[in-house]
Order: C-alpha cells, then structure tokens, then sequence
C-alpha cells in the first residue's frame, strides 16, 4: 500500500472507532468491524499466499545470437491443500526486453509449468536476476513476495552472417611466386610441384619430381591454406557513428564476427584485436573454443575506443607473422595508416580493409563525406590494398561475401 | 471499429462499475427516502441515477475539465429543476415550475434571513437534489476519467454516514448494501489495476486468472461482511461519551445553530434533538405524525409530555429564547432556586413519578408532565431568556431504545374555581417574556376580546383570565368555521402573519396554527402564554401504562396563572379540552411567600411522590431507579482520551513505518543503506529507478533534480558503487560523510515530493 493511503486509512479508521466507541451506533460498529476484519483478512490472505509453494526455472539457451529467442521453462508447484487464485511469477533482467512473466492459478497440489521465451535484439552481457513470486489479497492491500534461486547471465553474440563466397586475400609468401632473392619462410604445405625457373630457391627442389622428370621441380606452396587470418576491429570513438542498432559499430562487430566464424569454420586460425577503451587481443587459434571466445568479447566491446587506428596498427604490427593476413575493420577516414598498412606485404602480411561510410551511418551523407570515402578507397586501391565498402542497410553477405569482389 | 468508439464502448474500469456506483447510490437514495427529512422525496433517485449517467458519459469523453463541468453543472441544474419541479410545484408547465420554484427559494431565503427558516420545503428539496446531484457526479467522474474508486467510495459513504447519523431510523440494510456494491466496486478496480501493472511489465495472464480472483475476492468480501454484521449484533458498547461532555455547551449551541437552520424538515426520526422539537421551529404546510410508538408511558392518567416551550412569536413560527443550560445531576432538583412556575397554591397539585420508556429514538428530548421537579437522569435544562423557566428540557446523554428515564412532577389539579381567583399580578420574568404581542394585528386583537367577551358588553362573572382563555380556546376548539387539516394552505404573501391568515382566511390547520392562535390571543388579552411542545396524552393500554405514538406529537398553548404554575388549554380542533373540576365559585387568590421566603414544600409531612413504574424498566445511561440509591458518579476522563487514543494510533503507525524500514535495512552494508533511504525517498518523490540504469545514471537525473545538492548525491552515488563492486569495506569515516549527505537531501526530497505532487494535481484537474 503507498503511504498515503495507508495515512488515509489509518484516519478513517481512527475516526470511526472514536465515532462508534463515542455514540454506540450499529452502524459505526458494522464499518468499524468490517475494515477491521478486511485489514486482517487480507494481511491473512496474503501472508498465507505463497505457503507451500514451490518454483523455479531454467533457461534453455544461455548464449544466442542477435536475433535469436531466449526460452525459459518456467514451473511452479503448490504443495498446499489451498488453490491459489493467482500468482505472479517474472524475473527482473537487463535484457532489452524482458522475458515475459507470467500470472497463473495453481490448484490444491497441482503444478503448471510454461515456456517463456523472447527475441534477443541486441547483442551483450545481460543479467537475469531470480526468479520472483508475488501474490497477495484479492483487494490488492497487502501482498507476499518469494525469491527463487540466483541471477543467471545471458550472453547476447553479435548477429553472424553467412559469406558463401569470402575468401582470405592471400599473404605474398614464397613458393607460389618465383622470387629473385633467397627467402627463408616456408609454408607449411605443398599444394604442388613445378619446373624449376630461375631465382626459386635450392631447398624448394623436389628431387623425386626432378629425376621422375629429368629436370628440377620445386615444391609450390599453398598460402591461402596456411595464413593465419588477424582481424583488427577499429573501436575508436570517432570512427563510428549512428546510435542503436543500425549504429556502424553493430555493422562492424557484425562483420568481424562473421568474418571470424566464416575463416574458423575452413580451418583457419583467426586472432582478434579490438581497439576499445583497452585493447583486446587473443592469439590466432583454431576451433570452437576460440570461436565462442571471438564471439563472447565481441559482444561486449563498444566503441569507446581513444587511440587512433595508426597508433594500434603500429601496436599490433609486430604481433604479425609472414602469411598472415590482416582483416581491418574500421569507419575512419584518416589516410594515415594507408602507409602502416601498406608495408605489410613486404613482410610477407597480407591486407584487407572493411571500410564502413561512417557518414551513412549517421545519416549525414553529403558530398564532402563522400569524398572522404572516395579518397581513402583511391587511397587503398594505390597502394593495392584489397578493401570492400560497407554503408548503411546494406546486406552484409553479399557486401563482403557475394560474388561481386572490389579487387586491389 | 475506430478507437475512440472502442475505447468508450469499452472503458478501462468496464460497465460492472457502473452497475455497482448505481447500486451505492440507490442505496443512499433510498435511505435519504426512508430518514424522511422532506415530505416529497421521489426525486432522489432519478436525480442520482442522471447524474451518475452523465457523469460517466462526460468523464469517457475525455473533454478538458473547464469543459465538462459546467456541462455537467448545466444538465444538473435542469434536472434537478425539472424532478423537484414536478414534485413540489402543482404546474404541469416546466417553465411556470421553475419560476414557481424561484418564488418559494427567494420567500424562503427572505425569512430565513429575518426570522429564521421558512415554511417551504421545496428549497430544501432544491439543496438535496444539487448535493446528490454533485456527489453522483463527482463519483462518476472520479471512477471513469481519474480511475480512483476509493474516493468516489468515500463520497458517496460520506454522505450516507452523515444521514445515518442524523435519524433514528432502521437504514442499517442500506449500510450493508451500501458495503458490498462499494467492495465489489473496489475488487473490480483492485483487478484492473493489477491487470494494467502486469499489462506495463509484460506479465501475461492465464485466461483463468481474473475469473479466479473474482471468484476468491467475492467470497472475501461476503464473508467480511458476514462476519461483521454477526459482531455488530453482539458487541457494541459506547465508553468513550463521558468524553464529550465537556464540549456539551459547544455541541448544543452548534445544535441550537442547526435547529435554527434546519428546524423545518419534518422527521421526527432525527438524531439532532431539535427537528420535530427544536428551539426554534417554523409553521409548516403539512403535518405527518406517524403510528410508530415512540413512548411508553407508566403513569396513573394520560398526560401532556412537553419537552420544548417557546415565548417568541416571529409571524412564522416560534422561538424558544437563548438563555442559560445547566446541567443538573439524576437525582438533584431540576430547580434548585426559587423560579416564578413553581406552583405554591396548596391543594391544587399532586406530585407523582411517571416512568418513560423510549421504544423509538427522541435523541435527547426529555418529556414531563406539569412542572418538573427531579430528574432520574442526568438532564441539561435550558431557561429562556435568561430567568429561571423551563425553555428546554434534555437528557444528558442520547436516550438509548430500549432505556428509558423516570421523572417526578407537580401535576396541577387546580379546580376552576382556583384558577379562576388566581392573581393578575404577574411575575416581572413571566410578564416579560409571556406578554410579548409583537406582530399581532389589531382584527387578531379584537377578535380575541370579542369572542372572550372582554369588556363592558361581557359577562362580568367571566372576566378573569380563566374563563377568557376558556372562551377562546373553545372558540378555536368548537367554532365550526374552523377545520382540522393535516395540510395547510400558506399565505402567498411570505410577510403576512400566519395567525391573522389563519383566523382569518383559511381557518384549516393541525395543532400549530391553533395552539398559536390560542397563544397569541390569550396574550393580547393580557395573560401570558407560551407555545409547549411534546406528546399529547397516549393510548391507555392497561391501568397505568400508556403508550404514545408518532400521531400523539403535539403542539398546545399553555397559561400562566400565579400559585398555579401552567395550565394547559387545548385549542385545537378534533382535540378534546382539557376538563377540569369546577369548583365553588371563585376561590381567592393565593398570595406567593411572604417576605420572598421558600414556598411550601412540594412534599408535606414528607409524603413521597406516587411512583409509576413500567415492568422491565431500564434506565438510561446515567440513570437510576427512582427510590434507589444512585449509581456512584464515573470520573470525567475529559477530553484527554480522545486526545491520547489519537496520539497513540499516530505513533504506533509511526512506529510500525520505522520498524519496517528499519528491519529493510538491517542487513545492508553502510553505503547501501544511504542509497537505499536516498532511493526510497527518490521513489516518493514521483523519482524512481528504472532497472535498467546503473547507479550513475540515476544519480545524474537525481541530480538534475536537485541541482543544488549535486555533491550529497554523488556522494552518496559513490560509496555505493565502491561499496558494491571494489570489494571493500568502506571506512568509518566515509560512512559518516555519507550519513551527513543523506542528512542534508531529505528536506529538499520531502519538498521535491510536495512538488512533484501538486504539479502532478493540477495537471491533472486541468
């Protein structure tokens, strides 16, 4: 009951005892008795409410994706001899909506149980708190309320879309060019033998191919299969824009997320370095567990990043290795990583860059913006850096997966 | 169908509602009909029934406050016009009864305003129907545009409350009527609220559930009133009405106040001692008396019960003069000093005991027979005009049915022959107040000394005082151009004198007119007279008891004779006079005392009074039986019980409220319990936290809030997020910094909340 109700029944009570207690009328009595016996009857109802009753729940899905429906089976028994007209039976959660609660009539030592589910909308860490259990009087004066059990966390993973078509930009390793000076690296596998031409290097000939043939084969090499592939998922600030869902933060983690499972799943081992307010790294790896590592940190990074893409690259630079290649992810326009970027190949690192029209996204595209674009794609095309354009609405598997590829 | 149609062809508190307002309010109607306050009362119910409907109907339209009001004031006035027209007015035009109705409101207020409330009852009836009226309206509108059934409950209880109190009549059916449509009302709401709140939080409902709640609250609410209407029969007691005596001089002139105001609604069944035998009261147009027995009586004959006599005449009514009230104590003499209407002539009275017991409620009406001498009962006595005679006659307390109270007085048995050689020397006290003539006419007069036969052309054996009041009140008594008629005509002039009119144009009344007549002719003549009020003698039903009925209210004119106290002429027609034994001639005047000394004792030779007793007698609160000791005298616990049973209440509600939050905050750790009080009296404030904002978020908007008091918030704000996730234990001086903080916001939060609340108010009166 709110306070001031409770003030206003406290006085009206009080005035009728003093009333009926000064004059002696029945009628005074009959109302003095009737609120009287309503308050303690209801406090009785109430409190008696939740006797013998039994609940709990669990949740069928802990982890999801953007877009997929958190269940939850719900149950409640009553133990009791005594229906219970109503209870009430919800958790409290930070989930962007709720799952729905439920108000449900239980019979004398009967049960029911449900299935509650909802569409997870957006990505993130939410908690679901215990589950509550409320009844009370029928007048609504007083009620009782039961907690059940201990908060659960939801872990919501960014949306993942197929890419029937990606593929890994190859890292310029030796043995699939003919190079002029001496290389140390060596792939890891062979994909095929071939004449020997001049500038291969002497530990490449294969010299059972050689005498089957009568002249020098040397091993060719397969760097698509063996690279590595590093995502750098630029998180700066003022990078990113938009709000909400189709804010270009969502599209970016949306497409590192895809990116990474589409590479995981041929094999591939994927690292990942976010640039939020830390700078999250994991180590290239293959597998499931890498996979929900992947998906579980971008699900919770927002773009509140303070370094510039530069200052990271230079950061993560050292961390590649020949035959890697590094996916970016970013929404800036600053041309001065172009450079960064652009000596990697010399250390055997391949590039590919997801540029987001950061202006889309806000809903500012104009003219000057989208020569900002222009010229960082002019930027990266000179320098033969690989790089797709993502804006706002578009289909992210066909933007960076369809068939149509922006070539270098 | 389109929304606006769906939603008042749907409203959120459904059709039930109204059938249940309907049902309240029919139940007030009815017992406003039942109390009998006015004499034509068909009205109520439609006027309620209207205004229920067009209150519902404005409150769905969701029209601007400043718009359906005066629509709402609109239909009501001509509602109420046209359903008190009807009744009150013999004019079958609308517009000649609403002129009529105009007439008689501003006669009525015109008279009121000179000389108390006037005759006519369709005023009152005008008043009744705007209350209704308005209070159907209001709880109509409460219930389907603001959603609050509580005070629409309260309303319409309210009212009927007040009119339960007022009368004496059985309306405890309408009580419980009234209960179960008002908690029925309430569990309907009680639900949609519920329904509403699950509807806000996404709690979905099993179809089963609101039937199942109805079902269970149905049950409640049957049982509750089963089982209070069972205790209401078997334990009522009344200990605190000690308290209020001492606010007894306040309450009777606050009585006094109402009396003057409401003196002309005919109940009888009131509860304020006064309508039906107020100090003041007006003539009126009709006369109801009723066969319910209101007294039985244990006496040896049938007696004249007065309670109230009057010595004002205002040419409309009577009024008895402000004066002094006393309290006098069971047992003690009525009149402890010397007073001109005790009767001193030996022989001429018998003094005896009757015994009264109330079957239905007089409030505190207290009736004796000739002149009073003790009381058996606590009584208050009211002496007009400030001299030592009797004006009003109460009980202490409400006289209970079912108890009753015995009282002893001198009964005149004064002969013709003694009243007839009574003195004409008349006291100062009873010449001033008995003799008074103002407003009399001069035809009144003459007519008065002509029918007495007053004067040289009279009988000279005949012209004492006696025998000329015995002339006029056979006069009114027998004359046959006049009539008896429970309905009167009224003049249409409002200022002309209601005795002239009487005596001389329409000549057809009840006892009023003719007892005033009678009154008002025996004083042109020079005797002093005085309206009485009270019961005419009842039915005999075995020897020595009586029973007195609602048919036996009476109004007669009493005279004063010196050594023979009043004496009752009874001038009304289809009445029989009152017979007295004649005598020997004329005896001789009886001188008072000599020297003003004590007159002779009521009591010679210490002769007790004859005691009429009733079987299973019992007395009234305060009360005893006559020749029994007296009850020892309970001390006055005054006022400071009241007081102390409501400061109690108030700090045990106190306490309970301190406890609970208290208990609430046993276990939290220092930080989280200022965050809590802070959080708490944010959310009275209209401030509340939604889940989903962190600790910050909801301290930048309380911030925002309460600009001036950023740092305390913060503060506050930041020992509980250090307190919830650092890990560790804040220390004893942050602790108290925090109390400090919480100590400095909760003025300004108590004066947010006082803000948020009458902005909330009247955004939404407008």
């Amino acid at each position: 009951m709110g306070l001031s109700r409770q003030l206003r029944l406290t006085f009206v009570v009080t005035a009728l005892a003093v009333a009926a207690f000064s004059t002696g009328l029945n009628f005074l009595f009959f109302l003095l008795y009737l609120v009287g016996v309503l308050l303690v009857g209801a406090w009785w109802y109430a409190s008696r409410g939740l006797r013998g009753m039994r609940a709990g729940y669990h949740v069928l899905n802990a982890r999801a994706q953007v877009g997929d429906l958190l269940q939850a089976v719900y149950r409640i028994d009553n133990d009791s001899g005594w229906s219970k007209p109503w209870v009430e039976v919800w958790n409290d959660s930070t989930l962007p909506a709720p799952l729905p609660g439920r108000a449900i009539g239980v019979v004398p030592r009967g049960s029911r149980q449900w299935l509650a589910s909802v569409t997870l909308p957006r990505r993130g860490s939410f908690r679901l708190g215990p589950l509550r259990v409320r009844t009370g009087d029928p007048l609504g004066l007083f009620s009782s309320e039961m907690t059940v059990g201990q908060p659960t966390w939801v872990v919501v993973f960014p949306q993942v879309h197929p890419l029937p078509y990606w593929q890994l930009p190859s890292a310029p390793v030796d043995g699939s060019l003919p190079a002029r000076r001496r290389v140390e690296a060596m792939a890891p596998l062979v994909r095929s033998v071939r004449p020997y031409a001049h500038g291969d290097a002497i530990n490449r000939i294969h010299w059972l191919s050689s005498l089957r043939h009568g002249e020098l084969h040397v091993k060719e090499f397969d760097p698509e299969q063996a690279a590595d592939l590093w995502i750098l998922l630029d998180l700066e600030r003022g990078a990113h824009a938009g709000s909400g869902d189709g804010a270009s933060v969502e599209a970016a983690v949306s497409v590192a997320a895809s990116i990474a499972v589409a590479t995981l799943a041929r094999n591939r081992a994927v690292g990942l370095t976010v640039s939020a307010r830390r700078l999250h790294t994991l180590t290239p790896d293959r597998g499931t567990r890498v996979e929900q590592k992947i998906l579980h940190l971008l699900a919770n990074v927002q773009a509140d990043g303070a370094a510039s893409l530069a200052e990271v690259l230079s950061e993560v630079a050292p961390q590649l290795r020949r035959g890697m290649t590094l996916c970016l992810i970013t929404g800036s326009t600053q041309r001065d990583w172009v450079r960064a970027l652009a000596s990697l190949p010399r250390r055997g690192v391949g590039s590919l860059v997801v540029q987001l029209d950061r202006a889309s996204y806000a809903g500012t595209a104009d003219g000057e913006t989208q020569s900002e674009v222009g010229a960082m794609r002019h930027a990266l095309a000179e320098y033969g850096i690989p790089h797709h354009l993502l804006r706002a609405g578009d289909d992210i598997s066909q933007a960076i997966g369809g068939r149509e590829r922006i070539r270098a | 169908m389109p929304e606006w149609l769906s939603h008042r062809l749907h409203p959120r508190e459904g059709w039930l509602s109204l059938l249940l307002l309907a049902i309240m309010l029919v139940a007030l109607g009815w017992s406003v009909q039942r109390a009998g306050w006015l004499d034509r009362l068909d009205f109520v119910i439609p006027v309620a029934g209207w205004a229920l409907l067009v209150g519902t109907l404005l409150a769905l339209t969701e029209w601007t406050i400043l718009l359906a009001l005066p629509i709402g004031a609109a239909c009501g006035a001509w509602v109420v016009l046209a359903s008190v027209g009807s009744e009150y007015v013999a004019l079958a035009n609308p517009g000649g009864q609403i002129v009529a109705l105009r007439e008689q409101a501003v006669s009525w207020l015109l008279i009121l305003l000179e000389r108390g409330t006037g005759p006519q009852q369709a005023p009152w009836a005008l008043v009744l129907g705007m209350v209704l009226w308005a209070s159907a309206f209001v709880a109509a509108f409460a219930v389907y545009r603001h959603h609050r059934v509580l005070d629409a409950i309260l309303l319409i209880g309210a009212l009927l409350v007040i009119n339960l109190s007022a009368t004496f009549a059985d309306l405890f059916g309408y009580m419980v009527l009234f209960s179960l449509a008002a908690l029925l009302l309430w569990l309907r709401a009680a639900l949609v609220s519920r329904q509403e709140a699950w509807s806000l939080r996404r709690v979905n409902q099993n179809a089963d559930v609101p039937g199942s709640i109805m079902r269970s609250g149905v049950g409640f609410i049957l049982g509750a009133i089963a089982l209070s209407w069972t205790m209401t029969s078997v334990a009522i007691a009344a200990p605190l009405t000690g308290v209020w005596n001492s606010i007894d001089p306040l309450w009777s002139d606050l009585r006094g106040d109402l009396d003057a105001l409401f003196g002309n609604l005919g109940t009888t069944q009131t509860r304020f001692p006064g309508s039906g035998f107020a100090s003041r009261f007006t003539i009126s147009e009709s006369f109801t008396g009723g066969d319910q027995l209101i007294l039985r009586v244990g006496a040896q004959r049938g007696y004249y019960l007065r309670t109230v006599t009057y010595d004002q005449y205002t040419g409309h009514g009577w009024v008895s003069s402000d004066g002094i009230q006393r309290r006098v104590a069971a047992g003690d003499p009525i009149f402890p000093g010397p007073t001109p209407e005790r009767p001193y002539a030996p022989d001429a009275f018998e003094v005896e005991t009757i015994t009264v017991s109330v079957m239905e409620g007089v409030g505190r009406s207290l009736f004796t027979h000739g002149y009073p001498i003790e009381a058996f009962v606590p009584v208050l006595v009211s002496e007009s005009g400030g001299v030592p005679v009797l004006g009003q006659l109460e009980a202490a307390s409400v006289i209970d049915v079912g108890t009753g109270y015995q009282i002893t007085a001198a009964v005149s048995r004064a002969t013709e022959a003694q009243l007839a050689g009574a003195s004409i020397v008349y006291p100062a006290e009873i010449s001033a107040l008995y003799l008074d003539t103002t407003g009399i006419t001069q035809r009144t007069i003459r007519l008065a000394q002509s029918v007495s036969g007053l004067g040289p052309s009279g009988d000279p054996e005949r012209q004492d005082p006696y025998h000329l009041a015995k002339s006029l009140a056979a006069y009114l008594n027998r004359d046959p151009a006049f009539r008896y008629a429970n309905n009167a005509t009224l003049p249409d002039d409002p200022e002309r004198d209601l005795v002239d009119f009487f005596l001389f144009d329409s000549r057809a009344g009840f006892c009023e007119y003719f007892a005033s007549a009678m009154v008002m002719m025996a004083r042109s003549l020079g005797i002093p007279a005085r309206m009485a009020v009270g019961y005419a003698p009842g039915e005999r039903i075995e020897a020595g008891v009586y029973e007195v009925r609602g048919s036996n209210s009476h109004a007669w004119a009493e005279l004063y004779f010196p050594a023979y106290g009043w004496q009752v002429f009874e001038a009304t027609k289809s009445i029989p006079p009152v017979v007295r034994a004649p005598g020997v001639g004329v005896a001789p005047p009886v001188n008072p005392p000599a020297g003003g000394g004590d007159p002779p004792d009521l009591f010679p030779g210490g002769v007790e009074p004859i005691i009429s007793s009733l079987p299973s007698y019992e007395p009234a609160t305060g009360g005893f039986i006559a020749g029994e000791e007296p009850p020892p005298v309970a001390p006055s616990q005054g006022n400071g019980v009241l007081v102390l049973v409501g400061v109690l209440a108030l700090i045990a509600f106190g306490a309970w409220r301190w406890i609970r939050a208290r208990r609430s905050f046993r276990f939290l750790a220092p930080a989280d319990v200022q965050w809590q009080r802070l959080a708490l009296a944010a959310n009275r404030a209209g401030v509340s936290r939604s889940s989903s904002e962190t600790i910050y978020e909801y301290a930048g908007w309380l911030e925002e809030q309460l600009p001036a008091h950023r740092v305390d918030i913060r503060a506050i704000a930041d020992g509980k997020v250090l307190q919830s996730y650092s890990g560790r234990w804040i220390g004893a001086e942050a602790v108290r910094l925090l109390e400090h903080a919480w100590r400095r916001l909760q003025l300004p939060l108590v004066w947010l909340a006082v803000r948020r609340q009458a902005r909330a108010l009247l955004r939404e009166r407008i």
